[in-house]
């Protein structure tokens, strides 16, 4: 297979072809050749911050997770590669948990097992890792649920924050075991979890390449001073909330629920709701089943359902189906708060009305006015777009109906009666 | 056609064995497609799928099967009368058991069915319902409810 080797002080790219099954061994020696003097000693890495260690010399370089094709840092100084990850913040590359502190992973209760399979491409554009050297300061969690966020992923903020904060939670040491195994694969990692041996094995694999960068973001946005500052170049006003979804999908279903499940099965407690239970994508179909106002409340449910409900997807098929068009507009922005502004302001014209027909209670017409034109110049943020209610029936004064004979009967139901007061209402 | 008188074998987890019509069993479409691959001339496992959900999933399939030429409403009141009869438990073995056999139609009924039971209920009243746990600290709690305070005031 051919490699390309980069020198990382000088950022010279060699370009060496090596058997398939050449070793770490092989490698240095092939190096060597190709230098001027023989170097006293020489370091590798492949995403130019971990060094990349061989268990023995004859380890061949694919079962390190080298593929044809990639770029290879060296660097004849032997600490070039390992300042930046572990100087810190030793926790941080420590794979195996301190023993104290997870006695119970001597049986198995649960290992987080690494295996480098392939990979395409070079790490080369890896964005920088930076949370080891933003310190322990605590952060300011309300500084940015004020922000303007879409779906927010409060699963990764809280345990972040308690990372961060030094709470000393026990969930400090799973994420940091997990994102050391993050830093230090390759692009794909294996998370295996099992209670005890002989119980069923749960494994989901993570791309790295997908999630690392938009994790990291996360994590950027959790410290205040770098969301602030990042907020006025507006280049942090959004990530890609579809990602983070995607992983807390997987990681969830993959592994948090079955081993939650087992773990009930093995210490006869009760299993969790049956709602609870569900993968994550039928409890969104039944999400995608409710009416907004339900969602809404879904969401004071419990944690989960918070996270689920506040899907931006989610909530911009619901303004599609309750309250109109949203094609014309970009599929950004927030679409709940959008619902709840063009919702609350339709039950304020329906109250207007009840008010002006002295009945306690007026069920409204559920008019969703599909046949007419979407309005061109439709600006989500500006409220007074006309839904619902008895505004929807002066477009049709003005255009021509394809359906008049369906008109007429809406004209007939003894509301329109009510323009004029509903007007100066 | 003699092709719907070929007998499909089901054995649910616990066991139970269930001879199915080929046309009613095409109703999953994991199991056509184990006919199309060829795959359904012996017996098929089930490992989640319970001899007692299998049932009930077999029965709203053959009541799909003759009813093809029933209207469209007729099928309607059947559904609703089939899944009425469900407590929650077995509604939740049968979105799992629907989802994993890929009946469509039964998917969406079972979930529509939790819909229906969610709508209109207090966040209190769909813990209850559903026995979650509530896990939000106060502050949290307060936080939520004050932003989503507009969907709780339906009184008119």
């Amino acid at each position: 297979m051919k490699l390309r080797l980069r020198n990382y002080e000088s950022k010279e790219t060699q370009r060496i072809q090596v058997t398939p099954t050449c070793s770490f061994l092989q490698l240095q020696e092939a190096l060597f050749a190709s230098l001027p003097s023989p170097p006293s000693s020489l370091c590798f890495s492949l995403n130019a911050k971990d060094p990349l260690h061989a268990p023995s010399p004859d380890t061949s370089l694919q079962s390190l997770g080298v593929a044809p094709g990639d770029l290879i840092y060296f660097s004849l100084n032997p600490n070039a590669f390992s300042a930046v990850s572990s100087a810190q913040n030793p926790q941080s590359v420590t794979l195996a948990p301190d023993p104290n502190q997870m006695q119970e992973s001597s049986n198995n209760r649960e290992t987080p097992v690494q295996e480098l399979p392939q990979f395409q491409e070079p790490i080369s554009q890896e964005p920088e890792f930076s949370q080891e050297s933003q310190g322990t300061e605590s952060m300011d969690i309300d500084d940015f649920a004020l922000s303007a966020r879409l779906s927010e992923p409060y699963f990764l903020r809280k345990v972040l924050g308690e990372e961060l904060g030094d709470s000393g939670s026990i969930h400090k040491l799973l994420t940091i075991a997990v994102h050391a195994v993050l830093l230090e694969s390759g692009q794909f990692i294996q998370v295996y979890g099992s209670l005890v041996k002989g119980s069923v094995l749960h494994k989901l694999s993570l791309d790295e390449r997908r999630f690392a960068p938009t994790l990291n973001l996360v994590w950027a946005n959790c410290d205040k001073n770098v969301a602030k500052s990042d907020k006025k170049n507006g280049s942090f006003d959004s990530y890609p909330e579809n990602e983070v979804f995607e992983f807390w999908k997987i990681v969830k279903d993959g592994l948090a629920l079955p081993l939650l499940i087992d773990l009930c099965y093995k210490t006869d407690l009760p299993l969790p709701a049956c709602l609870i239970r569900l993968p994550t994508e039928l409890k969104l179909k039944i999400l995608e089943l409710l009416p907004g106002v339900d969602i809404a409340r879904m969401e004071c449910v419990c944690s989960e359902m918070r996270y689920l409900a506040s899907n931006n997807d989610l909530w911009k098929q619901k303004f599609s189906e309750e309250l109109g068009d949203v094609s014309g507009t970009s599929g950004m922005g927030n679409w709940k708060k959008m619902f709840q502004s063009c919702w609350e302001s339709r039950k304020e014209r329906s109250r207007a009305i009840t008010r002006w027909q002295g009945y306690p209670h007026v069920d409204r017409p559920r008019y969703i006015p599909t046949w007419r034109d979407p309005n061109p110049m439709f600006q989500p943020f500006g409220v007074p777009h006309i839904v619902g209610g008895d505004y929807d029936l002066l477009p049709g004064v003005i255009m021509p109906h394809p359906h008049p004979h369906g008109f007429r009967g809406r004209r007939n139901s003894g509301l329109h009666c009510n323009l004029g007061a509903q007007r100066d209402a | 056609m003699a092709s719907t008188l070929k007998k499909i074998i089901l054995k649910s987890c616990d066991g139970k064995i269930l001879e199915v019509e080929e046309a009613v069993a095409v109703q999953s479409q994991m199991i056509k497609n184990m006919i199309e691959d060829d795959c359904a001339n012996e017996e098929i496992p089930l490992p989640d799928i319970t001899g007692e959900i299998l049932s009930m999933i077999i029965e709203y399939c053959k009541m799909h099967v003759d009813g093809e030429n029933n209207s469209n409403n007729e099928l309607i009141a059947r559904d609703a009368d089939f899944i009425t009869r469900v407590d929650l438990n077995t509604l939740y073995y049968l979105i799992v058991a629907a989802n994993f056999l890929n009946v469509k139609s039964l998917l969406d009924l079972t979930c529509q069915r939790v819909a229906d039971i969610i709508k209109g209920k207090s966040p209190e009243e769909i813990r209850l319902t559903f026995n979650i746990k509530n896990d939000f600290t106060p502050e949290e709690e307060e936080e939520i409810r004050k932003k989503n305070a507009w969907a709780f005031d339906y009184k008119d």
